[in-house]
């Protein structure tokens, strides 16, 4: 087994959300500002870690029809971690993050790697597919947060990039995430397809 | 039969009882914190809302069916007189969640701040009614230029302040506020809503309203213009 193939695959060729296509409730809805973009990912990647390597410990002993309440059981232990952490020492972000922290239970990456990846590989792999995995949502997630706050809110960090400048603010909102999320797709492709021919 | 119903009962139980015994820590942790940073947002919210004034008791007033919660204080102006001022908690349902503030009136029936304490509006619109207005740019971060003061109000609360509760606020849409509007919105008693974010701007006002219209069932006010005859 190749552990830095297993490492890199989750940033550009399995990348969860442009190519698998999962996650894209969070992505959509937490890319609005960098920051939150950041933190999303910080908070996602311990869950996705942490599951995948308690998973990948546990599946021998994990009766195959009780995997899924297990699954959720681990994943949600960890989230509720999160939740209050973030509550208790970081609640600025904790309050803009709002719903979407407890939400990190069904983001389908997590269980989705937990089903396809960690129930079925030892323990070095997992992790490294965990912070993989973890890495290609956050890249994604911070590059589509880069555009849509700096034409949505003209800010970048919550620092104004040009002053006087009226951003679009249908760039903040859900119809901006899709678009931009739409250019992101289109420009994997086009270099992808561009490769190969 | 039995070994197929026993023992994965066991093994979710035991999944089930570790993950409680991990949760019991960390919450044995965080939960003070978290209950710290509540007492401090509200008084926090108390402060901002009644400065100068010292909190003397809370109280509650139903009114139909419905709670509200305030406290007295008072300021003292100088060794005899003293004046009274109010702070309550109003709350209304924004685009998304709750909206819930703390308001500062004086005897009069003005407000003299508010504070947004609780709101789960959509980031970047309704969330707004929490910015701050920075001076701060990406560019004067990197070259050093000049900021000037940063204000500690965001610019949604602090546009609610010298408005008069005995006649109703308006919710204007002249776009984002700007110092320069300050002195007409305070002559047409109004504010100026976020945009995009009407509902929200419409639902602290409305909801302030509302306490208002409550606290007057349990409190006198004398209106600035009574005042003034007397």
């Amino acid at each position: 087994m190749n552990y830095w193939h297993e490492f890199v695959k989750g940033i550009w060729e399995r990348n969860p959300i442009l190519v698998i296509g999962i996650g894209l409730c969070p992505t959509l809805a937490t890319s609005s500002s960098v920051s939150n973009a950041l933190w999303m990912t910080l908070a996602a990647t311990f869950v996705l870690v942490f599951s995948n390597i308690i998973i990948s410990l546990i599946k021998g002993i994990v009766p195959p029809h009780l995997r899924i309440p297990i699954f959720i059981s681990v994943i949600a232990t960890f989230v509720t971690v999160v939740d209050l952490t973030l509550n208790a020492f970081q609640p600025e972000v904790y309050k803009s993050l709002g719903i979407f922290i407890p939400l990190i239970v069904v983001n389908c990456i997590i269980l989705g790697r937990a089903e396809e990846f960690a129930s079925k590989n030892g323990l070095v792999a997992s992790t490294l597919d965990g912070l993989g995995m973890g890495l290609g949502f956050g890249l994604t997630l911070t590059v589509l947060a880069f555009f849509r706050e700096m034409l949505g809110a003209n800010k970048l960090l919550g620092l104004t990039v040009i002053p006087g400048f009226e951003p679009s603010s249908m760039m903040i909102i859900a119809p901006g995430a899709f678009i931009t999320l739409g250019f992101m797709l289109w420009g994997m492709n086009a270099y992808n397809s561009r490769k190969k021919g | 039969m039995m070994n197929s119903i026993v023992k994965p009962t066991l093994i979710l139980g035991l999944v089930a009882l570790i993950s409680a015994w991990v949760l019991s820590l960390v919450n044995s942790v965080t939960a003070p914190r978290i209950a710290q940073l509540q007492r401090d947002i509200r008084s926090r919210a108390l402060e901002t809302v009644l400065p100068g004034y010292t909190v003397e008791e809370e109280k509650k007033v139903t009114v139909n069916g419905k709670e509200l919660t305030y406290w007295r204080a008072a300021k003292k102006i100088d060794e005899k007189t003293s004046r009274r001022g109010y702070a309550f908690i109003a709350s209304g349902q924004g685009y998304s969640g709750e909206v819930q503030s703390i308001v500062g009136v004086d005897d009069t029936g003005r407000i003299i701040a508010i504070s947004i304490v609780l709101q789960s509006e959509t980031p970047g619109l309704g969330a707004r009614c929490q910015e701050l207005a920075s001076k701060k740019t990406l560019a004067g971060v990197f070259l050093g230029g000049n900021n000037g003061p940063e204000s500690t109000v965001p610019w949604f609360q602090q546009q609610f302040a010298g408005l008069d509760l005995n006649r109703k606020i308006q919710v204007l849409k002249k776009g984002d506020w700007n110092p320069d509007m300050q002195e007409e919105l305070q002559q047409q008693n109004a504010i100026s809503a976020i945009t995009g974010a009407t509902i929200t701007s419409r639902t602290v006002k409305e909801s302030i309203e509302r306490g208002m219209e409550m606290l007057r069932s349990a409190e006198s006010f004398t209106p600035p213009a009574e005042e003034a005859a007397k």
